[in-house]
């Protein structure tokens, strides 16, 4: 069974959409990290970050059916609907639609605002839209409510392997035929005491990136039931362990996160691209990672990383890509790949 | 729908609640009306009126590597009862090389980094100890399971709220019928915790006495903790290496009303797709499902509409609630309820729904009252969950 990615909703600094994402990628739009400051007792520590830009959600909602969203869910809002716009699809047709979400923290700022609640008030006056908000699937249920989906609808959480977790998952439910067509959703927000955890995680990396939130969603269709072009067949997810499990590199170039490639993957036989540079670090920036490689793949070109070689760490790559592989490492040395394979019938630019 | 490439069987299970610290000493709870509820002692809050919980009091696995970070205590329970679960179908161990194993837990709280002593020294600008950070980091249900046996198949923590462990166990089984694994240890564990206490207590749907689900007087739920864990595993494999089935998952449904955020659609509208769908992929009538075993938490909205829902789907068809013995332990309730109810086929009795006695007005239909005998080997096992989150799964017994 051909599965096919139908649309896209990139969001993050950049702002939002395959345009504004697009125009990152390409050079055309410079985003320099803000510096966020958090006054601890040892001092200020100072975090740079790439804030993600979701204003454009007032081109979906009214700023009344938002008012009691949190921040988290409605950034899911925006990458949901931007997919689903992107797909053409009509409300009519999203009933029986499935949901998946993947998140690394969830929404942890609105269970901090709850902890607030208690902590300033007392047990008794904890609040109650805080705490119905901070649930993890929050955001598929307000995506659902708001949109009209009524299929089945599942949030995952497991840091970096969230995203091609997600994936597994819709995979299985197409390939079931449990569903026609999945929205797969990557989301992740910054809040100071993320920022604080990352800080410690990464104090004795030499290259500890640049933390970021935003993400993308995906519009997944059986290419049996919906032949209308797309970015780019889904050909396979898997979850191994490279030392356990040989990872068949097809000369294809890879997409993943700076991380790895400075962890020992340098002197792997493929060409490696990475750019989370330019949208920042954070568990479900691999949703970034497709969304360029279905642009990619729709303009016959990868894009530049940045620094402006022809890859970032391994072999060069000059060709026109027909394949190419997501990849993301987790706990465990467990790694999570995605690959998107060219669609002759593609999307019209 | 396509026909799955393999059957799922149950050759393991593993249960920890406020019923018992195993699946036997559960079972034993369930058929002689036994209930273990008190005030919270993990925490305190200052609550004029306290809330009775069901806390787990045995020892629970703990990581012996002082290189390690600590373990949450759902992970804990999550490995404890995985212990039980793996013991039973003698997977203990071995050699897991030669075998593709997946690793599917559903979690509520699990997955939150809510640590009050790290985030009140926080926000106060004192350096906190970045201990609860690093356990938090390193606890992912899933992952921390697959890392502890040394599994090599895929992993996945769900999220879904209180359907959290229904779900995996239906994602779980797909992973078997689409061979993608040969055995995933799957199910739901959730831990006590004040930050989900004081949840539900500002949500108003907590009741301050024992929790009567399906009854007139139902004020609420009672909060609880606990694992339920299942070794499932393809007929095939199972056959080839010795492992007796306790049972069978066969089929999966699930479905969100899209209605609203904490109150489940007033028709029950995701519920009844859900039952559809999982009888559908289970490829038997409903004529053949000997009972249900609802989510039944005691709160107004969730009974009304799941028994409304089951006397019109599923009429005459015996159901009952088993969170007044074990409480809601949210993420971890749906694989503990799918434990019970294969256990339930296989002793060819169901058990009370306890705390019932008065059946409302409005209600179509009374849960069991009674020990009941069970002829036939089918039975449903449904979630209702905070997002409008519906899902059933249609599991059978050993048989004869």
């Amino acid at each position: 069974m051909q599965i096919s990615i139908q649309g896209i909703g990139p969001f993050g600094c950049f702002g939002a959409g395959k345009e504004d994402l697009e125009a990152l990628l390409m050079g055309t739009r410079v985003v320099p990290p803000e510096v966020t400051r958090i006054k601890m007792e040892e001092g200020i520590v100072e975090i740079p970050l790439l804030k993600a830009k979701i204003s454009k959600i007032e081109d979906f909602f009214s700023r009344k059916k938002l008012r009691r969203i949190d921040r988290f869910s409605t950034m899911a809002l925006l990458g949901a609907s931007l997919a689903i716009s992107d797909a053409g699809l009509s409300p009519g047709e999203l009933e029986d639609m499935g949901i998946i979400i993947a998140t690394g923290y969830g929404a942890s700022g609105t269970t901090f605002s709850f902890l607030d609640s208690f902590l300033d008030k007392g047990d008794k006056l904890s609040a109650p839209t805080h705490f119905s908000n901070s649930v993890h699937n929050a955001a598929a249920a307000h995506i659902s409510c708001l949109l009209g989906i009524k299929g089945p609808s599942l949030t995952v959480s497991q840091f970096d392997l969230s995203v091609p977790s997600a994936f597994l998952t819709a995979l299985n439910w197409l390939e079931e035929e449990r569903v026609s067509s999945v929205l797969v959703g990557a989301v992740d927000e910054y809040n100071p005491v993320i920022g604080y955890a990352r800080a410690d995680m990464v104090s004795d990396d030499p290259n500890p990136g640049i933390a970021g939130e935003g993400g993308c969603f995906f519009v997944l269709s059986r290419k049996d039931l919906d032949n209308t072009p797309g970015y780019a067949n889904l050909v396979s997810v898997a979850m191994v362990h490279p030392d356990r499990t040989a990872i068949q590199f097809k000369n294809q170039p890879v997409i993943a996160d700076s991380q790895r490639h400075d962890s020992g993957c340098r002197e792997l036989d493929y060409p490696c691209f990475s750019y989370d540079s330019l949208y920042g670090q954070f568990p479900t920036a691999s949703g970034l990672d497709l969304a360029t490689a279905c642009l990619a793949l729709k303009n016959r070109s990868m894009f530049n990383p940045p620094g402006g070689t022809t890859s970032t760490h391994g072999h060069m790559f000059r060709g026109v890509p027909k394949s190419i592989l997501c990849l993301r490492s987790g706990a465990n040395k467990l790694w999570g790949t995605i690959t998107l394979e060219f669609q002759n019938q593609q999307i019209p630019a | 729908m396509i026909k799955p490439t393999k059957k799922t069987v149950i050759t393991g299970i593993g249960c920890l609640s406020g019923a018992g610290d195993t699946l036997s000493e559960n079972m034993n709870s369930l058929f002689n009306n036994v209930r273990n509820l008190a005030p919270p002692s993990a925490f305190t809050t200052n609550h004029v009126m306290k809330f009775p919980v069901f806390e787990v009091s045995c020892p629970l696995e703990e990581t012996t590597d002082k290189a390690d970070a600590e373990l949450t205590r759902t992970t804990r329970l999550a490995l404890t009862a995985t212990r039980e679960a793996m013991a039973q179908s003698r997977l203990l161990n071995r050699d897991y090389s030669s075998s593709i194993i997946g690793v599917c837990i559903g979690t509520s709280t699990g997955s939150s980094l809510n640590s009050i002593p790290f985030y009140d020294d926080f926000r106060s600008h004192r350096s906190p100890d970045m201990s609860p950070v690093h356990c938090y980091f390193n606890s992912n249900p899933a992952a921390c399971i697959a890392k502890w046996y040394g599994f090599n198949g895929p992993v996945q923590t769900i999220v879904n709220a209180c359907s959290s462990g229904t779900d995996a166990i239906g994602i779980a089984s797909s992973w078997i019928e689409q061979d993608l694994c040969d055995i995933v240890i799957a199910g739901g564990a959730d831990e006590l915790s004040r930050v989900t206490y004081n949840g539900f207590i500002s949500l108003m749907i907590t009741d301050h006495e024992p929790s009567r689900p399906f009854d007139v007087t139902r004020k609420g739920l009672n909060l609880g903790e606990g694992a339920g864990i299942m070794v499932l595993e393809s007929e095939e494999h199972a056959l080839t290496n010795g492992r007796t089935s306790l049972g069978s998952i066969l089929g999966y449904g699930m479905a969100c009303d899209g209605h609203h955020l904490v109150t489940p659609h007033p028709k029950g509208r995701g519920l009844r797709k859900a039952i559809k769908q999982a009888l559908t992929f289970s490829k038997i009538s409903k004529e053949e499902i000997v009972f249900v075993n609802a989510h039944g938490t005691g709160t107004f909205d969730n009974d009304l509409v799941e028994s409304k829902v089951l006397a019109d789907l599923l009429p005459g068809i015996p159901f009952g609630s088993t969170k007044g013995y074990t409480g809601h332990t949210l993420g971890a309730a749906g694989a503990l309820e799918a434990a019970f109810t294969v256990a339930c086929l296989n002793a060819k009795r169901m058990p009370p729904s306890i705390g019932f006695r008065e059946k409302a007005k409005d209600m179509p239909f009374a849960p069991v009252t009674q020990v009941m005998a069970l002829k036939g080997n089918v039975a449903i096992s449904q979630s209702l969950a905070f997002g409008g989150n519906n899902s059933v799964l249609v599991v059978e017994g050993k048989g004869v």
